[in-house]
């Protein structure tokens, strides 16, 4: 059935003409980061006849007048995705496991409240928040960004974990119980090795949320030294309007990491969207 | 023999963390909705006056019309693209999971990046325009993100090459869960390519369009990213959206009142949407 032939030949040719439309964009990115200004203007399209990475240079170091240099950006983006992950999974997952294990109608309801919060849009709270937020006295901080997020994503790793530990046997848990040892024991020794799949996709899916979110950083920490990447490139856009080049070593800056994450693991980073998605 | 059960402190911190930092904000912030809040005085009750507001004014009635056009748009586009990439990216090519990769790559990077690119991209002086010019076509070149139609096109553009990769993911997930012998039987028994497509793929494709209908729907009506980097709601309020009107509302003037109404417009579209979703696959589960 699957044979082929010079028809799909032409198929193969033609999705690498769409392959190169996705591409482009991503070639004058990446060529325009490597010129000066004069070389750029010169020719927009072709190679750098002179690669340079002086863009690179200046943007890590310098954020402009008031911005934050792209090193200290950068260095928050990691810090705020890898806390907020951190904390999503030591929470959701006993959380989860404790949902999907007690079958009382309390249990159902408390799945249910997580499940709202998925659906509802984050701008409903927005205001309460950033009050709230002020009046504990962590305003622009670090610890407020971890905060937010964690809150806001919490619903959906808690919806992953439940939904998955409700799929999984419970002979192996129930076989420790019977030996003896207490929910916690028999939570580290036997469940939490056999997480390892779905604590992919909850790292996966909240991971990249938080890496990729400019909402929420906008709100609470614009205007401080605590910005993740994209704060950090959009006040970078507003000081240098036309200066592209140094603007597109910027957005490399930001791109590159998860690009290079994607590449490395991309089997794992699809099959945690398609299960994110299917719950 | 009883087991004892689960203590449930193992959800008290994630339930307290979430109802602290989402839950209950989010509840307060539907309250806001109904007053004149301005983030100084105290807030006092206006009932509808707010929605009232949105609904009758310039202002929020664009915002609304605004973010409902790109809405229909955009879920239209980005299935009709994921669904063709899928279709074409299922069987027999031979770089099948290469372009997959590339085509799925735009959606991990932050769309507000994205989006600065698709700006110097459209700039009058960018490359489309030179591009244009190069290849006999200067009349074409225009000052795509200066006018409202070309300007709600460049967002909807720049939304649909970010993610039509997602639905193109979903859908693929949903073509591998098909089993081969339905197309083998179908077509011993005579059916053609566009029976078999019809009577199997259709109603077995269901569950994948669900989900993309609903996700993009939902990324639709929340689009903010793109539009501040690409036209800050431009021209003139030509592209403002409710997600960036709730912003600017609340965070530049000052309106907390009208930005909680906005939002809650916001979230009762979106929570109806949800629902209505939900029911129809479980009615397709049976």
């Amino acid at each position: 059935m699957n044979r082929y032939t010079k028809l799909t030949a032409m198929r193969e040719l033609s999705f690498w003409v769409v392959g190169a439309i996705v591409l482009a964009p991503l070639y004058v990115l990446i060529v325009l980061s490597l010129k000066t200004k004069q070389d750029a203007t010169a020719s927009p399209f072709g190679l750098p006849t002179n690669p340079t990475f002086e863009n690179y240079t200046r943007a890590w170091s310098s954020g402009g007048a008031t911005g934050v240099p792209f090193s200290t950006a950068l260095f928050n983006s990691v810090f705020t995705t890898v806390v907020v992950v951190a904390v999503l999974i030591a929470l959701a997952a006993p959380a989860g496991y404790a949902i999907a294990r007690r079958t009382s109608r309390l249990s159902n309801w408390i799945f249910a409240l997580f499940v709202v919060g998925i659906i509802l849009p984050m701008q409903l709270g927005l205001v309460p928040l950033f009050v709230f937020v002020g009046r504990l006295g962590l305003s622009g901080t670090r610890l407020s960004l971890v905060l937010v997020y964690v809150g806001v994503l919490m619903p959906l790793a808690v919806f992953l974990y439940a939904t998955f530990f409700r799929a999984l046997p419970r002979d192996y848990e129930e076989a420790a119980e019977v030996d003896g040892a207490s929910h916690v024991r028999a939570f580290v020794q036997i469940v939490l090795p056999l997480m390892r799949p779905i604590t992919g996709t909850v790292a996966i899916l909240c991971g990249l949320a938080v890496w990729k979110d400019f909402f929420i950083p906008l709100v609470f920490v614009n205007g401080t030294d605590n910005v993740t990447l994209p704060v950090a490139i959009y006040s970078f856009v507003g000081q240098n309007v036309t200066d592209w080049n140094l603007i597109f070593a910027s957005i490399v800056i930001a791109m590159a990491p998860v690009l290079i994450v994607y590449v490395l693991m991309q089997r794992y980073v699809l099959r945690g969207f398609v299960t994110g998605v299917r719950g | 023999m009883r087991r004892a059960r689960v203590p449930w402190l193992f959800v008290a911190p994630a339930l307290l963390l979430y109802a602290a930092f989402y839950l209950a904000p989010t509840l307060l912030g539907a309250g806001y909705a109904f007053t004149d809040w301005n983030g100084l005085e105290s807030p006092s009750f206006v009932g509808l006056d707010n929605f009232s507001r949105i609904f009758g004014e310039a202002e929020g009635l664009g915002a609304l019309r605004h973010t409902l056009v790109l809405c229909v748009l955009y879920v239209v586009a980005v299935n009709v693209v994921g669904l063709g990439l899928a279709v074409g990216l299922h069987g027999a090519l031979k770089t099948r999971h290469v372009l997959r990769a590339l085509f799925f790559a735009p959606v991990v990077v932050s769309p507000l990046a994205v989006a600065y690119v698709w700006k110097f991209i459209l700039d009058p002086e960018g490359p489309l325009n030179r591009g244009l010019e190069a290849i006999g076509l200067g009349t074409l070149a225009q000052p795509w993100l200066g006018k409202p139609a070309t300007a709600t096109a460049a967002v909807l553009v720049t939304m649909v090459w970010q993610f039509s990769g997602w639905s193109m993911v979903i859908y693929l997930a949903g073509l591998q869960s098909i089993q081969a012998e339905l197309y083998e039987a179908a077509e011993i028994d005579g059916a053609g390519t566009w029976r078999r497509f019809v009577d199997i793929t259709r109603p077995l494709l269901l569950p994948a369009l669900t989900i993309n209908v609903s996700l993009s729907l939902i990324a639709g009506l929340m689009v903010f990213d793109q539009v501040i980097a690409l036209t800050g709601g431009g021209p003139g309020t030509a592209t403002e959206t409710i997600a960036t009107q709730v912003y600017e509302q609340a965070l530049v003037n000052g309106r907390f009142g009208y930005s909680a109404a906005m939002a809650l417009t916001l979230a009762v579209a979106v929570g109806t949407l949800s629902f209505v979703q939900m029911r129809a696959m479980r009615r397709q589960e049976g």
